[in-house]
């Protein structure tokens, strides 16, 4: 308790929470561009922490993140561009709100999911770290391989399109990760002798060129010279603010969901905010189904996924604080502050610096509740964006992500990538091929196939080790269970004498 | 531009064993039981059966509506001069820019993209190279200024670094 105390004398400073609001301001700002991601900020912003104490330097941090991740979904309501990866699961539904006016509503529930949703995870965090942290330390190879697989199957169930093209998508992904080193022997693949993709395409170029340069692209097969659209303007936005914070407990069971499903994924390492919404979003779709309108089915699938991809960062930090494991980028490179602060992430950092991690914890806490007031300042000053005619903001918004791409790696392939990946997401889409599988391919196809080679030596090539262990076992049933059942139910309905091309079928199919 | 299933399932078939051939090719590691080919040749046979699986429905469609086969459709933006020109302008211009940004520097090279896009899109001048201009110093100040980013500045790099 005395540690509580002192916590919170460290953090209701007037440095850190200075700190804070001005970080939050960066986050909001950041987050909202597509193309720049929260990762990429909290990179940009390492330097600055440098010169600053370590508590207000990890809540600047935090702050930082808790808002760019929500303000992700700014871009993804008004425009349809992700701002953040962990948005573009409900990207679709969202923008489909905001095209009938409720483009403001859907935000304020987002805001106020997410600070739910941020503050459960951070509340896991301060409770039960050391517990969930034991478990997940317990997993080998075998199980991680099997949670990738789960990510990876999930990522096709979220697409409305054919489950063929899918796993084209998907597989093209895992194709686009394996481009550099090998990560088991370290020889070189698919770089045909370039030296700047030795290190393999990176990350933020690629996703930027899938989902930032392909929309340019669209705008200009949508508009002649002289194309004027305000396309997002045009639809005006009920002010429903307050109506979101009466609303949310309509959604009271998705936002408990997605907050458990948020924290559970973020624990675990490989898997972060983006993943968990994935997961949550294909997870709430059959409740949302039962819905009576459209908006609130879009509505009971968007708000899970807003509070898991928020809760998942306190879940990333789980294991990257108790046993300095990092659930993602994002957690990777807190954990380099820490250690840079002297904060020793480990078992120790529990004893030793007490006070200061509680701080850090309670710095995390506060900037989720700040995202309810933040988020809807943010949400009325985006609209401002909107004003500026789609003409004027395509070119701007190409610029961003060119410099947004160099930036993070300070090479100019890196535009080369944007580019090349924003031609292929553009015919990608032209021909009905969802880009989220492609994009958890990329994320998981390193980790994927890491655990499956190592997996695959301790087993020395017998797949039958694959399921031996429980969680494992466990892990097992219930990817290929996900795999079987749509065959399961196309045989079923076949024997019930309903066919293939039966609108009947057609409709099933979608909801799965 | 639209491919159909049959063009699609060709295409995704070729490059499933083009990546499957690749991966048979790449050298094994005496130390290690599974070489650096191993996870893309999977990758690789997964493709081209999905690849032939696009192609058997793209065949079984094309018989059952007996519209006949067709390969590529053309969307209506390629019908509209102006479109077509808009759309290869954008990754034509990208393409100048990595050119020559080394030795015209960020400053130049950001404003003529933003700019030139801006007017053809808008076709409003003076809004364009202004919003260009601004745009520009703003990203110059936030990365190369706030966030150290070295963006390159080509002939004015001693009088601004980078």
């Amino acid at each position: 308790m005395e540690a509580i105390i002192n916590a919170f004398g460290m953090v209701m400073t007037f440095e850190v929470l200075a700190v804070m609001v001005i970080a939050a301001l960066y986050g909001l700002f950041v987050g909202a561009i597509p193309g720049l991601t929260a990762s990429m900020a909290v990179a940009l912003m390492v330097p600055v922490t440098f010169f600053m104490d370590p508590v207000p330097a990890i809540a600047a941090i935090v702050t930082m993140a808790a808002m760019a991740i929500f303000s992700g979904d700014l871009p993804a309501v008004y425009m349809r561009m992700p701002g953040t990866p962990a948005s573009a699961a409900y990207t679709e539904p969202c923008y489909g709100l905001s095209q009938r006016g409720l483009g403001e509503y859907a935000l304020s529930m987002s805001a106020v999911s997410s600070a739910i949703g941020g503050s459960v995870g951070v509340l896991a965090l301060i409770l039960c770290a050391p517990f969930l942290a034991e478990f997940a330390l317990n997993f080998s190879s075998f199980e991680y391989f099997w949670l990738a697989c789960m990510g990876l199957t999930a990522a096709i169930a979220v697409s409305d399109s054919s489950p063929v093209k899918g796993a084209v998508s998907l597989l093209l992904g895992l194709l686009v990760a394996s481009v550099g080193l090998d990560p088991v022997s370290g020889e070189s693949r698919f770089t045909f002798g370039n030296a700047d993709l030795l290190g393999g395409l990176g990350f933020i170029p690629v996703i930027i060129g899938l989902f930032a340069v392909a929309e340019i692209l669209r705008f200009c097969t949508r508009n002649s010279r002289t194309g004027n659209s305000r396309q997002a303007a045009l639809v005006p936005q009920k002010p429903m603010l307050l109506q979101a914070l009466r609303d949310i407990f309509k959604y009271k069971a998705g936002v408990v969901q997605g907050s458990f499903v948020g924290v559970l994924v973020g624990i675990l390492p490989g898997a972060g905010a983006d993943v968990a919404a994935y997961i949550s979003y294909a997870m709430s779709k059959r409740a949302a189904a039962k819905r009576p309108t459209e908006d609130e089915i879009n509505m009971a699938k968007i708000v899970p996924a807003t509070a898991a991809n928020n809760a998942a960062v306190g879940g990333s930090f789980i294991p990257a604080t108790v046993f300095g494991i990092p659930g993602d980028s994002l957690t990777a490179i807190v954990i380099g502050v820490l250690f840079m602060k002297g904060l020793n992430p480990g078992p120790t950092i529990f004893t030793e610096n007490a006070d200061m991690i509680n701080a850090v914890f309670l710095a995390f806490l506060l900037a989720n509740i700040l995202l309810i007031p933040f988020g809807f300042l943010a949400i009325k000053l985006f609209k401002r964006v909107l004003q500026v005619p789609q003409s004027m903001l395509m070119p701007v918004i190409l610029a961003f992500s060119m410099v947004g791409a160099f930036a993070v790696e300070n090479t100019l392939f890196a535009i080369v990538i944007i580019l090349a990946f924003g031609i292929i997401g553009f015919f990608m889409e032209e021909n009905g091929f969802p880009l989220a599988p492609m994009i958890l391919g990329i994320v998981l196809g390193p980790m994927l196939e890491e655990t499956f080679i190592t997996s695959m030596m301790r087993a020395q090539g017998d797949l039958m080790v694959f399921f031996e262990r429980p969680v494992s076992l466990a892990l097992a049933i219930i990817t290929l269970s996900l795999w079987m059942l749509p065959v399961l139910l196309r045989l079923l309905k076949r024997r019930a004498g309903i066919t293939p091309e039966s609108p009947a079928h057609r409709k099933e199919e979608c909801t799965l | 531009m639209k491919f159909s299933d049959i063009t699609l399932g060709v295409l995704f078939t070729l490059l499933g064993l083009g990546v499957l051939l690749h991966g048979q090719q790449m050298k094994t590691s005496p130390f290690f039981q599974y070489g650096a080919g191993f996870f893309p040749s999977i990758i690789g046979s997964l493709l081209a059966v999905c690849g032939a699986i696009l192609l058997i429905k793209g065949v079984r469609l094309a018989l059952a509506q007996q519209s006949g086969f067709w390969l590529v459709q053309a969307g209506p933006w390629l019908r509209d001069r102006e479109r077509v020109v808009n759309i290869v302008l954008v990754p034509l211009l990208v393409a100048v820019f990595i050119a020559v940004v080394e030795h015209a520097g960020f400053l130049v090279c950001g404003v003529l993209l933003i700019g030139v896009l801006c007017q053809r899109f808008s076709g409003r001048p003076l809004l364009s190279w202004v919003t260009a201009i601004l745009v520009t110093l703003f990203l110059y100040l936030f990365f190369q200024q706030v966030m150290s980013v070295q963006l390159p500045m080509g002939f004015l790099t001693g009088y601004l670094g980078g």
